[in-house]
C-alpha cells in the first residue's frame, strides 16, 4: 500500500540539533533546500537509515524505519529506499554494469539474470552500447556515472527515492541532460521522491513543493508559488526570486516564450529554461548606456518592501522580478506604475537545460 | 635603499618554473656524504655476499639435504602463517579500525607488541604460554596429543605470532582511509554486512591486503629469534632457512652462503612485486 513518507525527525549531534516534520505523498517530489550546514545531508542519512533519530518516527508506506520509543530502526539494507549519492559515490573497482546489477545481487538475483536487468537499466539512463558497460568509474564523465548512480538506485525498484544534491558536482551541459533525464524518470516513479539540493532554479524544475531549511530547522513548507510570494526568511526570498523563463535558443539569442529577445552569454539550440537572479537584473530611469545588451522599457507592477531590500516585479513585455536597495527604491522613486529601463547583462542569464 | 640580492638568486626569478630548475641542482654537500655513507652500509654486506658466492656448486648445495628441508620447512611455516594472518589478521584489523570498544587501545597494544619484542623474548613468552609446561600448552598436551615446541606447529606459532601484525597494522590503515561512503551506498543498495564485507570492503581494500600479505610472508620467512626459542633447532623438523644459515655458519660457510642468497632472491623478489603493487596504485 503506497501512503508516502510521513516522518518527524529530531537528532542531536556534535552540538547541532535537526528537527524537521516532513510528508512526502506517493508521486509527488519534494525539494529541500538550505544554505551549507542547515541539515540536509543529515535529514538525507536519517532517511536512508544511515543515522537513528533520538525522537519522533519514520514510516513509509505504513511500516515503521525508525521509532525510538517503539525501539524500532531498519536498517538502510532493509528499508528499500535508493540514494543517489553526491558525486555518484559509484564503487571504483566494479564496471558500470557491475554498479547498477549491484543491488539485484545484494538481494539474491542469480548473475547472468542481475547483468541483464541491469543492461536494461542503462540503457534506460541513456548509457546503452558504446562500450560504457565494462568501464570503470573514474573512466565514466561526471554525468554518465550520475546517470549509472540513478539506474543503480532504480533497479532494486525502492519505495523511496533520496536525490543527494545530484548535479552538484557536473558542468552546465552534464547538469542539463541529467536534469532532463531525472525529471523524465521521476514522473514514472510511483514512489515519494526527496531532492536535496542548494540550487533553487533545480529544485523549482523537478520538485512539486519545497521544504526550506535553515539551522536545523524548517523554516517554510509550501508551493513554488507559496515561497514567492510569501518567503519566510531572507534565504526563502533569495530562492524564490530566481526567474525562470522558457523560450528556444538559437545561437546566442535566446526568444522568450512570448517573443521578447535575449541576448546570452552561451550559444545553445534548441528549447531552454533560464535563469536570472533579480539581483541580476538592473533598473533605470533614462534609457542606459554601455554593455548591457538587453534593455527594454517597462512600468513597475508590484514593489514588496523588505527590511533591507526592495523587490519590484515589472510588466510586459517580458515581467521579471527585480532586487534593488531601499536606498535605490527611493532615490530612482520606484512606485507601483511607474516607468523604467530594465537591463540585464548577457552573462547574468544562466542557462539550464537544453531539451 | 633596496636590498641588493645576491646575483645567482635575481637571475632564477622569473624564469623557468622553480621545480623544474632546482631539481638540476646538485644535492648539498652536506647531505649528500652522510646519504652516500648510508647507501655503502647497506650495499656493501649484499656485495660482500654475491662476491663470495661458490656459483658452480650452487645447485649441489641448494639440492642437498639440509637446505631442501630447511627450504621446504621455511615456505610451509611462512605461507601458513601468511595465510593464518589473512584468516585471523584482517578481521582484526576490521574490529580495530571500526568499532569503538573499552579497551582498544589496550587490543591495538597487544597486537603491536611481537613488532618491537625482541624475537628471543617472543619465543621465551611463547614458551610459558604453549610450551609443554605452559599456561595452555600443558593443557593442549594432555587433552589433544599436541605439543607445539620441537614440531612444526610451534614453527608457525612464532612466526605467526612474530610476523601477524604486519597484516593488522597494513590493513587497518587502509580500512581506516576507506571513504565510508561506499560502504554506505552498498547498505542502502541492500546489501548486509557480509556482502557489503565481501563486494565492497575487502576488493577495496585489496591492494593493502595484498601489500600486508607480502610483508607478513617475508618477516615469517625471515624469522629467526623466536623460532629458535619457541621451536628450536632440529634439522627437518624446526630448522627454517635463517637456522640453517646460522648453523652452517659454523660448519659450511659455501652452504651458508647460497641458502643467504636464497634468501636475498626471495627478498628482492617481495621488494619488486609490492613496488609493482605501489606503483599500479598511483
Amino acid at each position: 500500500m503506497r501512503t508516502g513518507l510521513q516522518a518527524r525527525i529530531a537528532v542531536e549531534r556534535n552540538g547541532f540539533s535537526l528537527d524537521v516534520p516532513l510528508d512526502i505523498p506517493p508521486g509527488h517530489t519534494a525539494a529541500v533546500l538550505g544554505p551549507n550546514g542547515a541539515g540536509k545531508t543529515t535529514l538525507m542519512e536519517v532517511l536512508a537509515g544511515l543515522l537513528p533519530i533520538e525522537r519522533g518516527y519514520v514510516r513509509l508506506d505504513g511500516r515503521t524505519l525508525d521509532d525510538p520509543s517503539e525501539g524500532v530502526f531498519l536498517a538502510p539494507s532493509e528499508r528499500r529506499v535508493g540514494v543517489v549519492f553526491q558525486d555518484g559515490v559509484l564503487f571504483p573497482h566494479m564496471g558500470a554494469l557491475e554498479n547498477v546489477a549491484f543491488g539485484l545481487r545484494a538481494a539474491g538475483a542469480a548473475r547472468r539474470e542481475a547483468r541483464r536487468r541491469a543492461a536494461g537499466w542503462l540503457e534506460a539512463v541513456g548509457l546503452g552500447g558504446g562500450g560504457l558497460a565494462e568501464r570503470r568509474p573514474r573512466f565514466l564523465s561526471g554525468g554518465q556515472a550520475q546517470r549509472v548512480a540513478l539506474a543503480r538506485a532504480l533497479v532494486t525498484d525502492p519505495a523511496m527515492l533520496l536525490l543527494d544534491e545530484p548535479f552538484s558536482a557536473l558542468d552546465i551541459t552534464a547538469r542539463a541532460g541529467l536534469r532532463q533525464l531525472l525529471a523524465d524518470h521521476l514522473a514514472g516513479f510511483p514512489g515519494p521522491r526527496l531532492l536535496i539540493t542548494h540550487d533553487p532554479a533545480e529544485a523549482f524544475l523537478l520538485a512539486d513543493h519545497f521544504v526550506i531549511l535553515e539551522a536545523g530547522s524548517v523554516v517554510q513548507v509550501g508551493s513554488a508559488d507559496d515561497i514567492r510570494l510569501r518567503p519566510a526568511s531572507r534565504y526563502a526570498a533569495d530562492l524564490a526570486g530566481v526567474n525562470l523563463l522558457t523560450g528556444i535558443s538559437s545561437g546566442r539569442l535566446l526568444t522568450v516564450e512570448g517573443g521578447h529577445r535575449l541576448q546570452v552569454a552561451e550559444s545553445v539550440e534548441g528549447r531552454v529554461i533560464a535563469a536570472v537572479h533579480p539581483r541580476a537584473i538592473s533598473i533605470h530611469i533614462d534609457r542606459p548606456s554601455g554593455s548591457p545588451r538587453n534593455v527594454w522599457q517597462t512600468n513597475i507592477r508590484r514593489v514588496d518592501r523588505h527590511a533591507d531590500r526592495v523587490r519590484v516585479q515589472t510588466g510586459g513585455p517580458l515581467p521579471v522580478t527585480a532586487e534593488v536597495t531601499p536606498d535605490a527604491r527611493s532615490a530612482l522613486d520606484l512606485e507601483e506604475g511607474s516607468t523604467i529601463w530594465v537591463s540585464i547583462k548577457a552573462t547574468e542569464i544562466r542557462i539550464l537545460n537544453n531539451s | 635603499m633596496l636590498r641588493q640580492l645576491p646575483p645567482g638568486r635575481r637571475m632564477r626569478r622569473g624564469t623557468a618554473t622553480p621545480g623544474s630548475r632546482r631539481a638540476r641542482r646538485p644535492p648539498p654537500i652536506f647531505l649528500l656524504i652522510p646519504a652516500a655513507a648510508g647507501l655503502v652500509l647497506f650495499a656493501l654486506p649484499v656485495v660482500g655476499l654475491a662476491a663470495r658466492v661458490p656459483w658452480r656448486d650452487l645447485p649441489a648445495l641448494l639440492t642437498g639435504e639440509i637446505a631442501g628441508e630447511a627450504l621446504r620447512l621455511s615456505l610451509v611455516s611462512s605461507v601458513a602463517a601468511t595465510v593464518l594472518s589473512l584468516v585471523l589478521g584482517v578481521p582484526l584489523a576490521w574490529i580495530l579500525a571500526r568499532s569503538a570498544f573499552p579497551g582498544r587501545s589496550v587490543v591495538r597494544g597487544l597486537v603491536l607488541l611481537p613488532l618491537v619484542l625482541p624475537p628471543v623474548v617472543s619465543g621465551a613468552a611463547l614458551l610459558f604460554a604453549l610450551g609443554r609446561r605452559g599456561l595452555v600448552g600443558g593443557f593442549l598436551h594432555r587433552a589433544a596429543g599436541l605439543t607445539l615446541p620441537f614440531s612444526i606447529w610451534g614453527v608457525i606459532a612464532a612466526v605467526t605470532f612474530v610476523a601477524m601484525p604486519l597484516m593488522v597494522v597494513t590493513v587497518e590503515g587502509a580500512l581506516r582511509n576507506l571513504d565510508p561512503r561506499f560502504e554506505r551506498a552498498a547498505e542502502t543498495l541492500g546489501a548486509g554486512p557480509w556482502t557489503v564485507l565481501r563486494r565492497v570492503t575487502l576488493p577495496m581494500a585489496a591492494p593493502s591486503v595484498v601489500a600486508g600479505a607480502a610483508l607478513t610472508w617475508a618477516r615469517a620467512l625471515g624469522e629467526f629469534g623466536a623460532t629458535l626459542t619457541f621451536a628450536g633447532n632440529l634439522q627437518g623438523r624446526t630448522q627454517t632457512l635463517p637456522l640453517a644459515v646460522f648453523v652452517a655458519l659454523e660448519s659450511d660457510r659455501d652452504a651458508a652462503i647460497a641458502l643467504s642468497l636464497v634468501m636475498v632472491a626471495v627478498s628482492l623478489a617481495v621488494l619488486a612485486a609490492l613496488r609493482e603493487h605501489w606503483w599500479r596504485r598511483r
